[in-house]
């Protein structure tokens, strides 16, 4: 009998324990888990290292709620509006940790984890001050020449992650185009213990053995499927939602984390 | 005579072309989707004297489209990209050094090139956290050449020593590091002797140049003045971006107010 790995929203928000480095996906205003990171915000959850590539609204609503102690990011903004307000007078009031990360750091270290290995050697990013924060160490060429950096491992305890549509047993699928960083969404989810991912929609195995080109995770690199329709809202979830602006510019002019509640839509 | 005012679509045009100017036909430039007047400038390039330059932009290569069109992302270039390119294959671009060039916005940079994206301030309690480096750290120290620019040039952007080095200038990495800045009043270069004032716009004195800035820089008398778009440029700057995204780049006076 075929796996299936559904669950309720809860029961994948309950995977996550106090102290946990948790991993969003998406790219700034598009793909955010933002079903996921209410849920989380609202749990009872504490000391979790927030970690997103490019972080937005759901690094706004965890800092928020005060679930998050420490996030780790390259950006966290609102894109053309700017700013990450709640994110920003965090960091500011040193409420929480700020760890930024450079993208190919980052990108690197998710790589790393996903293959297994101990660090992936880069010729990038020495002399930075973001490498020295991360204590990122150097290592020699052992076939004879220079010296490169070894990016270690980032091995998320959930990593979270928003598709169009998925089976039961855990292949995922993507919209065509693809979207700007959506290998990164990818590779944190096969770097992390246990990978969540909500979708638009759970379809029948053939809707997706009619498009394989489509699919961008396998079965064996996934925990658990949520059916969360609309579950980005109001970041953008292609094919089905571009972003909802009204709701965006509120919040950036609001900065009020009750603006990206459930009730407001 | 020297002009003393230019409109902010007059300013963004004169930068769009002085970043297109370093553009050349063998380059392959990378842009970041924040940065719409290096995006215009590469769009630019390709249209008048670069056609045969390469354009990587948020993950699209070499489109057939115009600057609204790539703001907008995949969905509004299908059937126009030759190519969706993951991130970590674009990366991968810089790392072989593939892409040659690519253009950064930093909030701060100083006479060393350094280029802060990160913070004002202390790490623990910042005054000032700006919302991050994403690539920054990465391409000054992979690729041949970076062209940073700033369109609010003043003491407090172009400081003697950054707050924070999120990307380092040319002399702590074996690669180029920032090798142009053009701001909203001058283009500078960096060179074997550091950094020098290049040209100012024509609608600039020297003495507003020295006064905005922070860090100490070299000038060979007489200083030149930056070109103005020629009418080639003009018509293609048109068509590139009929709408104007790219003035909306330029610092506003709320937002001066804000940021104060």
């Amino acid at each position: 009998m075929r796996r299936d790995r559904t669950l309720s929203l809860a029961d994948a928000v309950a995977l996550v324990e106090d102290g946990s480095l948790v991993y969003f996906g998406g790219n700034v205003l598009r793909r955010k888990p933002m079903a996921f990171a209410r849920a989380l915000a609202a749990s009872a959850r504490s000391g979790l290292e927030v970690m997103a590539f490019t972080g937005s609204l759901e690094v706004e609503l965890l800092v928020a709620a005060g679930v998050a102690s420490v996030v780790s990011s390259t950006y966290v903004g609102l894109g053309r509006l700017g700013f990450a307000p709640v994110f920003r007078r965090a960091v500011e009031a040193g409420v929480v940790e700020d760890r930024e990360y450079s993208e190919w750091t980052m990108l690197l270290g998710l790589r790393a984890a996903a293959m297994g290995l101990p660090f992936l050697p880069s010729r990038g990013g020495s002399g930075s001050q973001i490498l020295e924060h991360l204590a990122i160490r150097e290592v020699e060429d052992p076939y004879g020449g220079d010296r490169y950096l070894a990016v270690p491992p980032i091995r998320p305890d959930v990593a979270v992650i928003h598709a169009w549509r998925a089976t039961a047993s855990g292949e995922v699928q993507m919209a065509w185009p693809p979207e700007h960083l959506w290998d990164v969404d990818v590779v944190a989810a096969q770097a992390a213990k246990t990978c969540v991912v909500t979708v638009e929609q759970i379809v029948d195995r053939r809707v997706v053995a009619a498009q394989p080109h489509l699919t961008v995770l396998c079965g064996v690199d996934v925990d658990a499927v949520v059916e969360a329709p609309g579950g980005a809202w109001p970041t953008a979830s292609p094919p089905r939602w571009e972003e909802d602006h009204r709701v965006i510019l509120r919040y950036g002019a609001s900065g009020d984390p009750d603006c990206l509640t459930e009730a407001d839509r | 005579m020297t002009r003393r005012h230019a409109s902010p679509r007059e300013v963004a045009d004169v930068m769009v072309c002085a970043l297109a100017a370093e553009i050349g036909d063998g380059d392959f430039v990378g842009v970041g989707l924040g940065t719409p007047l290096g995006l215009a400038a590469a769009l630019l390039a390709r249209a008048t004297h670069a056609p045969g330059s390469a354009l990587l932009a948020g993950g699209v290569f070499n489109a057939d489209a115009d600057l609204g069109a790539y703001l907008g992302g995949t969905r509004s270039l299908e059937g126009k990209a030759l190519a969706f390119v993951s991130h970590f294959a674009s990366m991968e671009m810089a790392e072989r050094r593939t892409m040659t060039l690519q253009f950064l916005r930093p909030a701060q940079i100083d006479g060393a090139g350094n280029l802060n994206t990160s913070r004002i301030g202390p790490r623990a309690a910042p005054k000032v956290r700006f919302p991050g480096g994403l690539a920054t750290a990465d391409v000054v120290s992979l690729l041949p050449r970076v062209v940073a620019y700033h369109t609010d040039h003043r003491p407090r952007s172009l400081v003697e020593r950054v707050d924070f080095v999120t990307g380092p200038g040319g002399r702590r990495h074996p690669a180029g590091g920032v090798s142009v800045l053009v701001t909203n009043l001058a283009v500078f270069d960096w060179g074997e002797e550091g950094v020098r004032l290049r040209s100012v716009h024509p609608w600039v004195e020297p003495r507003q140049v020295a006064e905005a800035t922070g860090f100490r820089y070299r000038i060979s008398e007489p200083v030149a003045t930056t070109p103005c778009p020629d009418p080639q440029q003009l018509q293609a700057l048109e068509q590139i971006d009929e709408a104007g995204i790219r003035v909306t780049e330029m610092p506003t006076m709320d937002l001066r107010m804000s940021s104060r």
